[in-house]
């Protein structure tokens, strides 16, 4: 449609916003604006796309400005007016609006007609090496402030969940995931030490089951996997803390090796824009199915469905 | 129990969650549960008739813009990231 619509008065673009899913394809979410943009990068070589882009800022303001639909698709007027609006994107719906507000055009483009032979390069590093923990359903991110500093990229990014309180008390537990970022295109090198994650917090009503976590032994001495904590705190709600997280990752074309050690804030406050990991959002669809069920008989009557969907 | 999970994609992934392996593309999900969502979400802010007005963001090369400059033409925007 971009190349049927863009002599007729309409241009186009692709709105890229924070993450989703991180996790899917390793993506994590970037941590500044360059990070970001490094994303477009990456997705107009899987696209092939013609389309321009728009990065929006890290305070997701776009996102939140056009109500926060992961999928949203808008018109706007030539006076900025939004005309349209759904919030996923449908391309046949989109054509209708655009005969209709511009005209039919001459070309009718058609995905066959596009060349997109996008071929990801396979990475000769190890993954899937380093089994999964088993989460809690319906983990919840917090917010996050990495302090940063000059010349030391976030070649590794934390991660950090928690379940809501237990009832009656104050526990939960707190999730913390170690993500190599594949901009960066490095690796664990599982050879020149552990990952290790340490808590600091001057606040003593703060308890931990631990306060260091260190990965485990690894037979490769290379890998690309997540590593994950999973720690029982008593920690309430608005508090922070600190977490200080070493690492050492090489580049996969092996001219650096770098030991890291960088630290991060944490509050335990939701992220509302940080998405939600994949294990996240399919065990919340459970839940929600399940919770429909009412008389638990295991089959779901149209008096049990929600309105939109009986 | 069992359920149909394929259904309930549409409407229980929750914050409108993507499924899982989408990279950022627009696919339609169950189509009567999009046209469900798309019936509530015209509802809510911004709606149809709002003037986006100044808002600022940055091109692909990281060069500021504002969505004041698009005036003057028909402007489509699709949303979405690489999860």
């Amino acid at each position: 449609m971009y190349r049927d619509y863009r002599d007729r008065n309409v241009q186009f673009f692709y709105v890229y916003k924070a993450v989703a899913h991180p996790e899917i394809n390793n993506f994590v979410a970037p941590f500044n604006i360059e990070e970001r943009l490094k994303h477009i990068e990456i997705a107009k070589e899987m696209f092939q796309s013609e389309m321009p882009w728009i990065c929006d800022t890290m305070e997701n303001d776009v996102k939140i400005r056009f109500g926060n639909a992961p999928n949203g698709e808008f018109v706007l007027d030539p006076d900025g007016k939004i005309v349209r609006k759904r919030f996923w994107s449908n391309p046949t719906t989109l054509r209708s609006d655009l005969e209709t507000l511009v005209g039919k055009s001459e070309t009718t483009t058609q995905v066959a007609d596009l060349e997109t032979t996008f071929t990801p390069k396979p990475r000769p590093i190890a993954s899937g090496v380093v089994p999964r923990i088993k989460l809690p359903a319906r983990l919840v991110p917090l917010a996050l402030k990495p302090k940063f500093e000059k010349d030391s990229p976030f070649f590794a990014k934390l991660r950090v969940e928690t379940t809501r309180k237990e009832p009656g008390s104050l526990g939960r537990k707190i999730y913390f995931g170690v993500y190599l970022d594949p901009i960066y295109k490095v690796h664990w090198n599982n050879r020149a030490g552990k990952i290790k994650i340490e808590i600091e917090s001057d606040d003593e009503t703060l308890k931990f089951e631990t306060v260091v976590m260190t990965s485990a032994d690894i037979k490769e001495d290379a890998d690309v996997d997540p590593r994950q904590f999973l720690i029982n705190a008593v920690v309430p709600s608005g508090k922070s803390f600190r977490v200080k997280l070493n690492y050492t990752v090489c580049d996969d074309a092996e001219t650096f090796c770098k030991e890291m050690e960088q630290e991060y804030e944490v509050a335990m406050i939701r992220d509302d824009h940080s998405g939600t990991r994949p294990g996240v959002f399919l065990n919340e669809m459970f839940f929600n199915v399940r919770e429909m069920d009412k008389n638990g008989d295991g089959d779901l009557t149209a008096d049990e469905l929600p309105p939109p969907a009986r | 129990m069992t359920f149909t999970i394929a259904v309930w994609v549409g409407y229980c992934s929750f914050g409108g969650a993507q499924v899982v392996g989408q990279q950022g593309k627009s696919q339609a999900g169950p189509q009567e549960f999009i046209d469900q969502y798309n019936e509530q979400f015209e509802k809510k802010e911004p709606v149809i008739g709002t003037v986006i007005g100044d808002l600022e963001a940055f091109d692909e090369n990281g060069k500021k813009i504002n969505f004041n400059d698009f005036r003057g033409k028909y402007t489509v925007l699709t949303f979405g990231c690489l999860t």
